[in-house]
């Protein structure tokens, strides 16, 4: 890992864990349990694009780690990893589809964390009747995917890529 | 944003539209009952299976509306003066873990609790 590849992934780990703190500090604008804006994914996306799935992956894995250890608790990082794992593989996986932007991956991905989170709330809970939640939380997952989404790709287009090397 | 983000957003939300018109087969209502307290004495108990307006009416004259409904229950009107029952909203099977109440909506002022339950041998 160059030194340069390292100052940029501490960097994105520390505004992922800053996001993600702001948006648990903050009043929940939504009486939606789950319903969450799901900004840190504005920089696991930048990674995705700007750097490389296994620096996204790192990032990933970080926020959770970090996020869990300084305010989510290890319920909390269970959940993240769920939503975070999931989220992942499915924007990594769509982003592979041409003519898909960021906005779109974006959307995929914040549905699939909602799905991924809920599914280990039925696991947990053993309810499965949790499953009829799911479509609210997938029109919360279009709405706030399409905010983060729209925001990542201004930073995308911004940052020229190649910042690692 | 382009068109194919459109068509995935587009299959998000048909999946969404699916699942809801679906959702009946992912509720368990028939293992839950709704009960509903006054002053800790047991008012009425039904099952959450049942469609039901239960307008409970309270010996000073005050009220409370509880709306069972579509596999979830929840106080449409009262004469409380917060309404704080009225915003607590619905509690169903499933949002009981992310409730603060959890399974219960608790009108303070009238002393009326409505509550959720497993019945006995519902298996959790």
């Amino acid at each position: 890992m160059t030194t340069k590849r390292l100052s940029v992934l501490g960097l994105l780990t520390a505004a992922a864990l800053v996001l993600g703190y702001i948006e648990h500090i903050i009043p929940p604008f939504s009486a939606l349990p789950g319903v969450k804006p799901g900004l840190a994914n504005i920089v696991i996306l930048f990674a995705l694009y700007r750097l490389s799935a296994r620096d996204a992956w790192l990032l990933m894995a970080a926020k959770v780690l970090l996020g869990g250890l300084m305010f989510a608790g290890l319920i909390g990082m269970m959940y993240g990893l769920a939503g975070g794992v999931l989220s992942l593989s499915a924007m990594l996986l769509i982003k592979k589809i041409p003519g898909v932007s960021s906005v779109g991956v974006s959307v995929a991905g914040a549905a699939f964390h909602n799905a991924g989170q809920l599914m280990l709330a039925a696991l947990i809970t053993n309810t499965p009747s949790l499953a009829g939640y799911l479509p609210v939380l997938l029109i919360s997952a279009v709405i706030t995917g399409l905010i983060t989404g729209f925001i990542s790709s201004l930073m995308i287009s911004r940052v020229p890529g190649g910042i690692t090397e | 944003m382009k068109k194919r983000d459109a068509i995935i957003i587009a299959a998000i939300l048909v999946i969404a539209a699916a699942l809801f018109a679906a959702r009946g087969f992912f509720t368990d209502s028939g293992d839950w009952t709704v009960t509903i307290r006054v002053d800790g004495k047991i008012h009425s108990s039904l099952p959450l299976s049942d469609n039901k307006i239960i307008m409970v009416e309270l010996p000073g004259g005050g009220y409370n509306e509880v709306v069972i409904e579509a596999g979830s229950a929840f106080v449409r009107s009262a004469s409380c003066p917060d309404k704080s029952c009225v915003r607590q909203g619905a509690v169903s099977p499933g949002n009981i873990a992310d409730r603060y109440l959890g399974p219960s909506i608790i009108c303070l002022p009238n002393r009326v609790v409505v509550e959720l339950t497993r019945v006995e041998g519902g298996g959790q």
